[in-house]
């Protein structure tokens, strides 16, 4: 099923709203939002030219940043890259973006998984 | 490993806040600031080996650790008073005992896990020059938060440097950003930036504390760290991570909020991941124990690299 998601809804920093997750969604909001306090937040930046910063949870709680790449497939289908070539190590399918929230349905099956770096963009 | 360091101060929001530290994965960021980690943990990876070969005489005597709580702050709220800080302390040596009322939640299944580390927190009764101490040091900052890059840990960066941190367990309570609720070090990192940070809304029981962080188990859970404990999920979100400890089971991601047991993931059923376990990321009514495991590791720690703390 085709979606189409506005890449401009989604660029900038997001961080996991956890406690809006359900079952079968996961949530993000801007990283300005007034989250509640917590004991980590993983989250992301998708910058406009193609490149990706992770925030990940450390292991003493701190955050770690990890540089990649990022993609909007058409069937939004929101891929990470760790360079410029191979498959996405993390795809997020895009269920809504309204440019203050992105809703993602857990699990990957409802995309169609890029191989050999050709949907990764070109650096 | 396809880790790089970001470049500071990119943010295509615009936003004000602090995603700047330039952090690489935390581990290599030691390593390269502080090449003896590597080795010190390794060295600690193989003590706590040989002990889990070896059966040690169950020990009769606690561990008792010497504590200061550095408060800063820049309003009056922040400047928590006394009771707060003690009412801390108080929950510390119920988790640290196993005789917290709550470990009774324990599901059947890991009851008998279920362990006692059987160490005992103070605050200091001396300050390091040897004079007599509530403990307790207090400073104002013109900070209005602090992130997790340790500036808290240091005068020179608008907070407080430490006590030596080979005689005292530092404790950091101040304003964070971004709601983070605490950091930790693990054993055999830098001295200079040794202990742990606690978000004063999140620290003891009493005073400004807000729920659902209200019973001092922030705390709890980064004195874990302190003493070498790591993340019941193993820090990965596919399954392959581990915390090195064989009796929690494997876990997919952290657990937030009050689970309704079980969790299922990383073919772990049917009990599932052991989310009231203080190393996971639950709400603070929700985690109630450590095990067996995890004390072993833990006295390791204590008899190792941590020795110099104990008295
Ligand atoms: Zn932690």
């Amino acid at each position: 099923m085709a979606r189409a998601i506005d890449p401009s809804s989604i660029l900038g920093s997001w961080l996991h709203s956890h406690e809006e997750d359900t079952d079968t969604t996961t949530v993000y909001r801007r990283a300005d939002y007034e989250f509640p306090p917590s004991r980590g937040r993983k989250g992301f930046e998708l910058r406009a030219d193609g490149a990706l910063s992770e925030k990940g949870i450390g292991p003493t709680d701190r955050s770690v940043h990890t540089a990649g790449r990022w993609h909007l497939s058409e069937d939004g289908c929101l891929e990470f890259f760790a360079g410029t070539r191979g498959s996405p190590t993390r795809v997020l399918p895009i269920e809504s973006a309204d440019g203050d929230k992105i809703v993602v349905r857990k699990g990957s099956q409802t995309c169609t998984l890029s191989h050999g770096g050709s949907g990764a963009p070109e650096r | 490993m396809a880790r790089h360091a970001r470049a500071a101060d990119e943010t295509a929001t615009g936003t004000p806040k602090r995603r700047s530290c330039g952090t690489m994965q935390v581990h290599h960021r030691l390593l390269e600031m502080f090449p003896a980690f590597r080795a010190r943990q390794t060295k600690l990876e193989h003590a706590f080996a040989a002990r889990l070969r070896s059966a040690p005489e169950a020990r009769t005597a606690p561990y008792k650790i010497p504590v200061v709580v550095h408060v800063v702050y820049r309003t009056a709220a922040e400047n928590i008073d006394d009771a707060q800080v003690k009412s801390q302390i108080v929950v510390l040596n119920k988790d640290y005992r196993a005789a917290n009322p709550d470990r009774a939640k324990t599901p059947a299944v890991w009851k008998g896990l279920v362990a006692d580390p059987m160490v005992e927190f103070a605050l200091a009764t001396k300050d390091p020059q040897g004079h007599p101490t509530p403990g307790i040091t207090r400073k104002q900052t013109t900070k209005s938060s602090f992130g997790d890059d340790n500036a808290v840990k240091s005068d020179r960066k608008g907070g407080k440097s430490p006590w030596p941190t080979d005689r005292y367990l530092n404790i950091w309570v101040c304003t964070l950003s971004d709601g983070l609720l605490g950091y930790a070090q693990f054993p055999g990192g830098p001295p200079k930036t040794d202990g742990v940070v606690i978000l004063n809304t999140a620290f003891g029981t009493s005073g400004t504390v807000k729920p659902p962080f209200n019973l001092g188990r922030t705390t709890t859970h980064e004195v874990g760290h302190f003493l070498n404990l790591r993340h019941i999920w193993g820090d990965t979100e596919d399954c392959s991570g581990t915390d090195f400890v064989v009796d929690t089971p494997n876990a997919q991601n952290p657990n937030y909020n009050k689970p309704a047991f079980p969790h299922v993931t990383c073919s772990n059923g049917p009990h599932g991941d052991m989310f009231m376990n203080y190393m996971d990321y639950v709400d603070d009514d929700a985690m109630f124990m450590f095990t067996l495991g995890q004390v072993v590791r833990m006295r390791t720690t204590l008899d190792g690299p941590r020795k110099s703390l104990v008295t």
